[in-house]
């Protein structure tokens, strides 16, 4: 499995005088089994960009393959793409409408075309893949905590089985500890069932955590694209275009600016104490 | 000097209802909470989802009362009646969702609905138009429609429509929840110039950590109870304590606290990275 977008150019409202270009000349490879983060400021192209991904906008100009095959081409089956490519919007929970949690879930499925049956087994791993705990099964959706209804929503994705999951800001609105309970559960999916996962996020200590490759949006194109260690190296470029560092990159970065030797980017925290502990151990602190 | 605000053993018990509306439970959203707010201080309150934060937010501007137990906001009961709309006055709130708080077509309209409806004379009316807008650097923006704004400058003229009621006390009820760094970062800024430059009693209710180190006192809830109390650096030395009750601490103040778990000397209750770098390069 793998996305690659060739040019990719979209632009809103064409022709008018509000015409705005929020994808600029995008070209880009997804391969299969990443675990991908994608960050911006509001309005630099992130959403468009996912969106395109699933055929829910179609490029003005450039060319989009799913498994090498052309998704604007007119033999491509879309509907099934949006199975393929999962997406949960920002605030799921808004989208639940079913009248217990299981037949929420269960609606994906059913209208994939799945029997009855099998809807039901793809519920039950769903739910148990984002570890929903089963006697609120029959409970009406409207009921749980804000937490779990994101689970539930989560699930009802999940029970697509799509080849691509892309989470638009999934921990907004929690708390820290269901942000934390969340993130670990995604990257536990990742690990085991090796599908691609795309994160959206306004956190950089939470992509810097998690993911394997980030890529920055800015003003509707790639600006950067790489591990968390080189995107997170560019300090003034991301401040230049209204974004940040985590905070442990900016700490690593002063004590360079004090002269200390450090080595390395630590981009999260247990890279940063290693690095400091090492530091200290070698008595290079006291400059 | 008169407290601002000050709860004695407030309590506050939801009935909950089956289909038919018969009592099937009471929840206690408040028990026994004791909390002092002096004029003119910048206060936070942080909890997670449910802990009960909300439900004290709501009885500071009296929409909701207590079920036992006292509170007083600037010399007047809320539990009764005939001081509701002193109160209110006295006490706005603003809250999570910027969307939910505009109701006017042009932002100026919005922000000069409240001192219209109580009966402020035009022409004063337009002064604290200017001055709120002003003063939340809004003003700019003072013919635009709201909904053309961004998620931080909508909820700036929320807090500018509070403003121009010229209230002594200001509740932010989560007012950052559904912002990007960009937007949390400006409302939290307006909060404390609000505070610093006009003396404005301020209430912040959050559960992001980075927002309340600017505060004078923090007030931690769980379960309708104040767990934690004290300046911000002393309920961040509390590291441990904070993650066992579903909150975190900023990444800065966690890595210290690693640091010194891994036998470095460093003192507790790291806020700031410059603070760390001393510490660590002393």
């Amino acid at each position: 499995m793998s996305i690659i977008l060739d040019h990719v150019t979209y632009t809103y409202s064409a022709g008018t005088a509000y015409e705005v270009k929020a994808l600029d000349d995008v070209s880009l490879k997804l391969s299969d089994g990443e675990f991908i983060g994608i960050i911006g400021h509001t309005g630099s192209g992130k959403s468009t960009l996912i969106q395109h991904l699933n055929g829910l906008l179609k490029a003005t100009s450039g060319a989009i393959y799913f498994n090498g095959q052309d998704i604007y081409d007119k033999d491509f089956d879309l509907k099934g793409l949006r199975t393929r490519v999962g997406m949960v919007f920002q605030y799921p929970e808004h989208q639940l409408f079913e009248t217990t949690v299981f037949e929420d879930v269960k609606y994906g499925p059913k209208n994939q075309g799945l029997s009855d049956k099998e809807a039901t087994n793809r519920a039950f791993d769903a739910l148990s893949a984002v570890n929903f705990p089963d006697e609120y099964f029959d409970q009406s959706p409207f009921e749980l905590s804000g937490g779990q209804k994101r689970r539930a929503a989560i699930a009802g994705v999940l029970a697509m089985e799509p080849d691509v999951l892309i989470l638009d800001e999934p921990t907004a609105g929690l708390d820290p500890k269901g942000q934390r309970d969340l993130l670990t559960l995604i990257r536990r999916m990742h690990k085991e069932s090796e599908r691609t996962i795309i994160l959206v996020s306004h956190s950089m200590e939470d992509v810097a955590e998690y993911v394997d490759r980030i890529i920055v949006m800015d003003d509707g194109k790639v600006f950067l694209d790489g591990t968390p260690e080189t995107v997170f190296s560019h300090v003034t470029e991301l401040e230049e275009r209204g974004l940040a560092v985590p905070q442990v990159t900016y700490l690593m970065e002063e004590l360079k600016g004090r002269g200390i030797p450090v080595e390395g980017h630590a981009t999260t925290l247990k890279s940063a104490k290693e690095e400091i502990l090492r530091l200290s151990r070698a008595g290079a602190l006291h400059v | 000097m008169r407290s601002m605000i000050n709860a004695k053993q407030l309590t506050h018990e939801f009935f909950r209802r089956d289909e038919e509306g018969n009592v099937e439970g009471i929840s206690v959203a408040l028990d026994h909470v004791d909390l002092d707010v002096e004029p003119g201080q910048f206060i936070a309150i942080l909890g997670h989802n449910g802990s009960g934060k909300s439900t004290l937010a709501k009885h500071i501007n009296a929409l909701l009362t207590p079920s036992e137990g006292t509170l007083i906001v600037d010399g007047k009961d809320v539990s009764n009646p005939s001081n509701t709309l002193d109160i209110r006055e006295t006490a706005g709130m603003v809250f999570q969702n910027p969307d939910n708080q505009i109701i006017a077509t042009v932002v100026e309209e919005d922000v000069g609905f409240g001192p219209e409806n109580i009966g402020v004379p035009t022409e004063e009316i337009w002064q604290r138009v200017e001055s709120a807008l002003k003063g939340v650097g809004m003003w700019k923006y003072r013919s635009h429609s709201p909904n053309r704004l961004s998620g931080g400058q909508k909820q700036r003229v929320a807090i500018a429509g509070v403003m121009a009621m010229e209230p002594k006390c200001i509740i932010l009820d989560e007012p950052t929840a559904m912002l990007d760094p960009d937007g949390r970062a400006e409302v939290i800024r307006v909060a404390h110039e609000l505070n610093k430059k006009k003396g404005i009693t301020v209430i912040l209710i959050t559960h992001y950590m980075e927002e309340v180190v600017g505060a004078d006192y923090v007030y931690v809830m769980e379960k309708g109870h104040i767990i934690m109390d004290g300046t911000p650096r002393e309920i961040f030395s509390r590291v441990s304590e904070l993650i066992a009750h579903r909150l975190t601490v900023p990444q800065i103040t966690l890595l210290a606290h690693e640091l010194k778990k891994s036998g470095m000397d460093i003192p507790d209750g790291i806020l700031t990275r410059e603070e760390l770098i001393e510490a660590l390069c002393r």
